[in-house]
């Protein structure tokens, strides 16, 4: 039983550290910050969950791992509005507004730090 | 298992030199991301350390850094459309 959960702390790290790793080279090599975004909610649901089960597997006492999943809730939660508010900001400082207008066409504002 | 805690902290802090790079380079836009991706690594390699050194106090440094950067983030969105 304790070999069992070795390795399922040992893979559930393993497979979290990497997979934020690989996320953050995406954000890095990544064109703009639309497509940019994208790589924040891996590390933030499914990054934190395997942290958590390997929190849960390996400590005993529930104050610990308890903590550990507010913070998964919370990253889970604050994940989608962020990510909305920031796509939304970097939308209306592109193009000047957010909806755009229907009929006028998009005026595309000076870019002032490309 | 304190080693298996310790390697995922390492990987994890090496996570934030590409966050790093993004928040140099960049428009302010692709640097906010990099910040909100920078601010999810540090929540969970705080974890991670915090487990290998057996501290569970040091847990709430990951809950307070997970609410501060929610409010971080929606600021630094709203100062980016000009709004504030």
């Amino acid at each position: 039983m304790h070999l069992v959960h070795e390795i399922v702390v040992w893979a559930s790290l393993v497979a979290s550290a990497t997979l934020v790793f690989l996320c953050a080279v995406g954000v890095m090599v990544m064109r703009d910050a639309y497509q940019r975004l994208h790589f924040i909610a891996p590390p933030a649901t499914l990054g934190a969950l395997l942290v958590v089960v390997a929190c849960v597997v390996d400590e005993p006492r529930p104050a610990a791992w308890l903590k550990a999943i507010v913070v998964m809730i919370v990253l889970g939660a604050m994940n989608a509005v962020v990510t909305h508010a920031t796509a939304r900001a970097a939308f209306v400082r592109e193009w000047g507004a957010w909806p755009p207008p229907e009929r006028a066409p998009i005026r595309r504002m000076k870019r002032e730090d490309t | 298992m304190t080693t298996a805690w310790l390697v995922a902290s390492a990987i994890l802090f090496a996570a934030l030199v590409p966050c790093f790079v993004a928040c140099v380079r960049g428009d302010s836009a692709s640097r906010l991301v990099a910040l909100e991706m920078g601010s999810v690594v540090q929540c969970l390699f705080l974890i991670t350390l915090s487990e290998a050194f057996h501290r569970v106090v040091y847990f709430d440094l990951a809950v307070a850094l997970a609410l501060l950067s929610f409010g971080g983030g929606l600021t630094f969105a709203r100062f980016l459309e000009r709004r504030l």
